[in-house]
């Protein structure tokens, strides 16, 4: 008797933590394949398209005044010709403009759309702000999630640009402005920020010219320092943090593992990766005109005056420019 | 003597799982709250490099136009890309069907028929090595459906000279269909999502997983093509890439969804292959990894734990043997006795339901729910693994011993089929 409770309790102990299972075996609740979004397709201009998408039947309509907006509950849309939102006011409303959408300074609104452009004072916070035209901002705007511009977009001095702005043309930035994803076919600083001078670490492995010579591509174990003035025909990769000189010129990928340190006049025409940290000198460029490629970072980025990317620069936790 | 053989073995089985449970629960613990090493799909570039995406194919009539489908939808620019689908020997309507696509696409798809010879994925990637007109060559099976963006993805890493072949995240597609799918598909995830997502945050070594990745054709070339003797031709070029000081990276948000074995002997004679062409790779390459300049310590303990993945279970069917012998021998003394409970917590707690951890901490990141309840029912499985694993080993050895190249045996697909 007492082996056969043995038996069965040592049975129903080991039993026990499958039982929770049966339950999910006999009537399956999460039993599908983890979903893939097959469809998807990196486009740094990814959230402005979803939203001229959306907006198309509204403006395609040419019906003045207050509509309702997708499915959203507390916001309808005004439609106009040319609106301008007053100094200092504040909407909830999207603004859609067939032409020109032109918010007083201080105005706080939510989406703003302006067919041929937008214009924007100084100190206007918004939530999202997409042009099929060109778009300015003034000096300390604030854009909470994104902005897009199809031709330019020159941004002033101390603005927020939320998760991503982007343009089908130029991007100028003013100083201290603050982003985290900027695109366009250029992106440039115009500032009149001083530019730090970061240093390299006193370990740090330097190449030279004749180190270099043995290419094609350098791999380099730990930090390294790209003398001044050197052409690499190749792409270079450093386990540790990448300093650059100035007036280096870099014809494939510069890749950090560390961070990477790109001082005044340097160029490299491929992708800039720094794992942990981005500095773009002053007049440094990163691509070739008509070629995008990519300036990136899981850390923080800066840009001095005059730096320009080709392309798209990611900056994980934030960048800025001097 | 046998008695003392047989306790040391005892405490070495100790050893082993301690090793690899601190491994796993490091694993775990790395990916869920360290931060995580960025890839390099961000890397948006306007000129994207010329491509050769290979996929080999053994009468996989059911399934071509699928792959072949998918990639010709995708995002990569026609003008870049080449698709070369290896018919390797089939019996069935392939050749015809790759034929079909030769004629409307006869710039991009390139279809290469192996009418005879040596059968199996490692001859036909080495015929790709010479065929291929880029360096960059992505590998898809036939049965995979890569989405319309993974190419760039994957070619993205190539952007790092130090890359030798990226890998990318498989997800089975008929996870809901039976009991053993179910299972599988939470061991895909814990070996992905957490396993391989670790180790590249670790800068340890990911492991090219011979399909949803790639690899640069003049590397490949230059450390001697694949090797024919194995029949994981994956894992042996992840070792061999290493021991020359070039890494693999691994691409968690590059998934592409596969098709897992439906039945438990299609899983078995997989497992079986697996562990056979492994425990090869193991075997010639063990030394390498050991000895390469190019390898940190932290870095040849990876290699030789992942190398030796397949051979650890039957060693713990071993040791279960051999401690019941020394029981009832006798022969237990306390210290061994010690040993063993030790040994049996471990192998409980840490050891077998290591990966389990990795696996739950996977699901939840995934977002998984209920499917969690199935945990348990990972031991049974892994039980069943060992057994198909040492039969892997013993062909391993049988391969060693009578020099003999092992036979390629294609898992079934259950596509289509009702079964």
């Amino acid at each position: 008797m007492v082996a056969i409770l043995s038996v069965t309790a040592f049975v129903a102990v080991f039993a026990l933590p499958l039982v929770p299972g049966l339950f999910e075996l006999a009537r399956p609740r999460d039993n599908s394949g983890l979903p893939i979004a097959l469809n998807y397709s990196r486009d740094p201009r990814f959230f402005s398209q979803s939203f001229r998408v959306k907006i198309a039947v509204l403006c395609e309509s040419r019906a003045f005044g207050r509509a309702r907006f997708l499915d959203r509950r507390n916001e309808d849309a005004i439609l106009g010709k040319r609106p301008c939102l007053a100094p200092n006011s504040r909407t909830t409303d999207v603004q859609i403009a067939n032409e020109r959408l032109i918010c007083g300074a201080g105005a706080t609104m939510t989406d703003g759309y302006g067919g041929k452009s937008i214009s924007c004072g100084e100190e206007v916070a918004a939530r999202t702000l997409c042009s099929d035209g060109a778009v300015v901002l003034g000096d300390r705007c604030s854009v909470e999630r994104w902005i897009d511009a199809e031709s330019s977009l020159d941004v002033g001095n101390d603005c927020y640009l939320g998760m991503s702005a982007s343009s089908g043309g130029f991007v100028t930035l003013g100083g201290g402005v603050e982003f985290e994803r900027v695109y366009g076919e250029r992106v440039t600083v115009r500032s009149a920020g001083e530019a730090p001078s970061p240093k390299p670490t006193k370990d740090a492995i330097v190449l030279r010219e004749r180190d270099i010579a043995k290419g094609p591509d350098i791999i380099v174990r730990g930090d390294a320092v790209v003398l001044e003035g050197t052409l690499l025909d190749a792409s270079i990769k450093a386990h540790g943090s990448l300093f650059i000189e100035r007036g280096v010129r870099i014809t494939g990928n510069a890749i950090a593992r560390g961070e990477l340190v790109l001082l005044d006049g340097g160029v490299i025409e491929g992708h800039a990766f720094g794992e942990r940290g981005l500095f773009l000198g002053v007049n440094t460029r990163i691509g070739v005109p008509g070629q995008r490629k990519t300036a990136y970072t899981a850390g923080n980025a800066m840009l001095c005056n005059g730096a320009t990317v080709h392309g798209w620069i990611v900056s994980e936790q934030g960048g800025w420019s001097a | 003597m046998v008695v003392i053989a047989l306790q040391g073995y005892a405490a070495f089985i100790v050893l082993v799982m301690i090793v690899f449970a601190v491994r796993h629960w490091y694993f775990t613990l790395n990916r869920l709250w360290s931060p995580q090493r960025p890839y390099y799909q961000d890397l948006f570039d306007s000129e994207l490099p010329h491509i050769t995406v290979v996929v080999p194919m053994h009468n996989e009539a059911a399934v071509a136009t699928g792959v072949i489908d998918a990639l010709l939808d995708s995002t990569y620019p026609k003008d870049r890309l080449e698709i070369l689908p290896f018919d390797d020997q089939s019996h069935d309507d392939t050749s015809t069907i790759l034929h079909e696509y030769y004629e409307r696409y006869p710039n991009i798809v390139k279809p290469v028929y192996m009418l005879g010879g040596l059968r199996g994925k490692p001859n036909a990637l080495n015929v790709a090595l010479r065929l291929a007109t880029h360096d960059i060559i992505l590998v898809f099976d036939a049965d995979y459906t890569p989405g319309k963006d993974i190419l760039r993805a994957l070619t993205a890493a190539f952007s790092d000279p130090e890359v030798g072949a990226v890998m990318g995240r498989v997800i089975p597609l008929n996870s809901g269909k039976n009991f053993l799918t179910r299972l599988l598909s939470l061991e895909r995830s814990g070996g992905y999502q957490v396993d391989q997502q670790a180790r590249y945050n670790l800068d340890l070594l990911p492991q090219y997983g011979g399909t949803v990745g790639g690899f640069r054709r003049s590397m490949v070339t230059r450390i001697g093509g694949f090797d024919l003797s194995t029949l994981a031709e994956d894992t042996d070029l992840t070792a061999r890439l290493f021991i020359e000081g070039r890494k693999v990276v691994y691409a968690n948000g590059s998934e592409c969804y596969e098709e897992v074995p439906e039945s438990w002997p299609a899983r078995f004679r997989q497992l079986r292959r697996w562990s056979r062409g492994h425990n090869r790779a193991f075997f010639n390459n063990v030394v390498g990894i050991v000895r390469s300049t190019h390898l940190s310590f932290f870095q040849k303990l990876d290699g030789v734990l992942l190398l030796s993945v397949y051979i650890i279970p039957p060693l713990l069917l071993i040791g279960f043997v051999a401690n019941a012998l020394l029981f009832f021998m006798g022969a237990l003394p306390l210290w061994s006795v010690v040993a063993v409970v030790f040994f049996v917590v471990a192998f409980n707690s840490f050891g077998n339901f290591a990966p389990v951890y990795e696996i739950g901490a996977a699901e939840l990141i995934d977002g998984a729910g209920r499917r969690l309840l199935l945990l348990p029912y990972l031991y049974y499985l892994f039980l069943f693994n060992s057994w198909a694993v040492t039969h892997g080993l013993i062909d391993t050895i049988g391969d060693l011993v009578k020099q003999r190249s092992p036979h390629w045996d294609k898992t079934v697909r259950f596509r289509g089929s009702n079964t």
